[in-house]
Parts: structure tokens; sequence; C-alpha cells
């Protein structure tokens, strides 16, 4: 739960405690959502709840931002701790999607390269080693045709032969080994094939739940606007103003950790604490 | 032709970007399978995948299917004969039974050559 006060700050010698605190200006905003974040950046130290998802949309509101609505909203209906008819479904998917990860982690690592190039080069050898061979019976034959001397011809064809056995060993032994890996792989593929399925099933779920969520907050939404100092949206919520619709969530969202406030829009950091509800930090 | 299916969303995505970049390379789609040109193009175009998604890309050469080659005379008739049959609802075990076609236990334990 939020901590008391919700928000502390320290800089260097200076700190800041309480719901809305305002840094001096030489406080950059990107080193104060780092310090929301993970707690420090720089000479800056935070003590404060961590942010939920809904942060990564409304956690900094100043005139550039972009916001995926739908999905910002969605994730404010889930701060509130709103749920949806999909989520006893997702909740069995995610388990069994971990259930299949932890399976994949315990199979061997796959590692067909290796196996496959040295089937690859034996086969190779062994083409290069039946061409030697050929040539070798060739030279054995023209001493024959010519009466010439055989024995060495002969010892070398005969090395020539033994070799190309030996390679065909190791070439077997490679192929041995590939049929195993590819075994192994069949046993991997047969995981990311059901992991595959849940994945999109997952999706579709999280797809379905977003909508629910959008849908039931969808009337409080466009209420929200009429309270908070934002251009009125005209027809369509969705397509308001980036930074109108960040406030407008970011007023809807149960927010813990602090929401970083770079605009003009409200009269000073007590002002956006009590439009918003949320810790303040105002630069 | 390189066949190359797909065994994860990332790697799904990836292979629908690929056929969408360079169709003279992709012969068919399949949504998450496509079969690429047998071309150094194509077999990049595969390796690239699996360089970026591992094992979740899985790729496989085919060959043109000679059945006269490939696929014994008793298993050739079997097929032309069960789809003449003339009583339509008969599965293809029963069909088999007490003729000479083999039997599926019979052909599903022996591999092509």
């Amino acid at each position: 739960m939020t901590p008391n006060p919700p928000v502390r700050l320290r800089i260097g010698e200076d700190q800041y405690s309480g719901s809305s605190i305002e840094p001096p200006s030489s406080v950059s905003s990107a080193s104060m959502l780092e310090a929301i974040r993970t707690g420090r950046s720089g000479e800056i130290v935070l003590v404060a709840s961590d942010p939920q998802p809904v942060h990564d949309h409304v956690g900094y509101l100043h005139p550039e931002m972009g916001v995926r609505t739908r999905t910002a909203l969605a994730r404010a209906g889930r701060s509130r701790g709103m749920r949806t008819p999909f989520d006893d479904e997702l909740e069995t998917v995610r388990d069994e999607l971990s259930a299949l990860d932890a399976k994949l982690d315990d199979l061997p690592a796959p590692s067909g390269d290796s196996r496959r190039q040295t089937a690859a080069d034996t086969s190779e050898t062994v083409q290069e080693l039946q061409e030697d061979v050929a040539a070798a019976r060739g030279r054995l034959q023209v001493c024959r045709d010519n009466d010439l001397e055989t024995a060495e011809a002969a010892a070398d064809l005969e090395t020539a032969i033994r070799t190309l056995s030996e390679e065909r060993t190791s070439q077997t032994a490679a192929h041995e080994a590939l049929d195993v890996i590819e075994e192994a792989q069949r046993e991997r593929r047969e995981i990311l094939e059901k992991r595959f399925r849940l994945e999109d099933r997952k999706a579709n779920l999280e797809r379905e739940a977003r909508a629910h969520l959008v849908d039931s907050l969808r009337e409080q939404y466009i209420e929200t606007f009429e309270q908070l100092p934002v251009t009125p949206t005209g027809v369509d919520p969705f397509a308001a103003n980036p930074l109108d619709a960040g406030i407008a969530i970011a007023r809807l969202a149960a927010l813990q950790a602090p929401v970083v406030i770079s605009c003009d829009r409200f009269d000073g950091p007590d002002h956006a604490h009590s439009m918003l509800d949320a810790p303040i930090v105002y630069l | 032709m390189l066949l190359v299916i797909t065994y994860s969303r990332g790697a799904r995505e990836s292979l629908r970007n690929i056929c969408r970049a360079h169709d003279e390379t992709v012969v068919r789609q399949f949504g998450r399978a496509a079969l690429f040109a047998a071309t150094e193009f194509g077999a990049f175009q595969a390796l690239r995948l699996r360089a970026k998604h591992g094992a979740a890309v899985q790729i496989e050469r085919t060959q043109p299917f000679n059945e006269y080659a490939t696929v014994p005379e008793t298993v050739r008739e079997a097929a032309t004969a069960y789809e003449n049959r003339e009583t339509p609802a008969v599965p293809y075990e029963s069909f088999a039974t007490g003729t000479d076609h083999p039997q599926p236990s019979s052909m599903q334990g022996t591999d092509l050559e």
C-alpha cells in the first residue's frame, strides 16, 4: 500500500516530502521518472510506491505525450481492482504457459548446429575418399596393364580403402547423432506448439478483457472530462488530445506511485493532487 | 522448396514480414508456415528467421513426390481402389479386411524408402 508520506525525495542535501512535491527546476523529467521507477537517479533518491502498469501511459503528463487511450483506460481499470469475465481463464492460461516454459527449460539446449555440420563434413569427406579409392584403383590397373610393379600401388589402394571405411563409420555415427538431435527437436516442438496456441489464446483473452474494461469505464471517462481542467472532447472521447486523455485517465486510475506533471493545466502541485487524487511530482 | 514453420507469435510475425517483402521468393504462404524457393536467397531468409527466433523456427526441405519411385504398388492400388469403392460409408480398415489391400496398421509401421 501507499507509504506515508506518499513521496519522499532527497536531492543531495535537500529533502522534499508529502503528497505533492515541487523539486527545483534543475531536475529533469527523465531523472525524475527513473527515480520513480528504480528509486535512484544520479543524486536523486526517491521513496514511494512502485509504479503500476497504468503509469506507462499516464505517469508523465506533458504536452507532447502520446497515449493509447483504450489500453491506458483498461489498465486504469485494473489499477482499481476491476475484473472481467475472462480473468479466470486468463489465469489458467498464464499458469499453463509457465508450466510449459519450465518444461522447455528442462530440455537439453538445442544444439543441432554442430551435429549437422559434422554430418555434412563427414559426407563430404566420404565423397572425396571415394574418389581417392577410384583413383588408386585406376593407378593399380595402369601398373598391371603396363607390366609394372604393383606392390606399392596395391598398398596405396588398401590404405585408401581402409581410410574410406573409417570415414564411413564416422559418417554413420554422425548421422545417428543427428537422429538423436532431431528427436529432441521434435519433442521441443511439441511443447512449442502447445505454447504457441496458448499464447494466441492469451492474446485473445487479453483483448477481450481490455474491451470489457473500456466498456465498463466509458461513461465515467466521458464524465471525468467535465470535472477536470481539460478541453471538452466533442464527440469521440477516444480521439481526445493525448494530454487531456492522460489527465482524465490518471484521475480515473487508483494511482499509488507519483505522477510527474510538466504542463500548465494545473495551478500548482496541490491543485494537481486534488484533481488527480494521486501523489504528484510537479516540474 | 524450403518449408518454414513458425512456433511463436514473434516468429510468425517475422515470417509475415518476410513474405510481404520478398514475394518473388515465397512460393506459398499459410499464415504461420510458408514455402520458400530453394534458392540461396530463400535459404538466407529462412536462416535469418532461425537466427532471430531459434527453436521456434523449423526448416525442412521438400522434394517432388514420385509415387512410382517411392511408394509400393500395393499402397498405390489400395488408394485408387478405395476411392473407387461402391459403398461410400465404409472406413478403409473394413474395406481392406479380407482383401490383399494393406491394413492401416501395417502401412503406419512401414517408412517410405
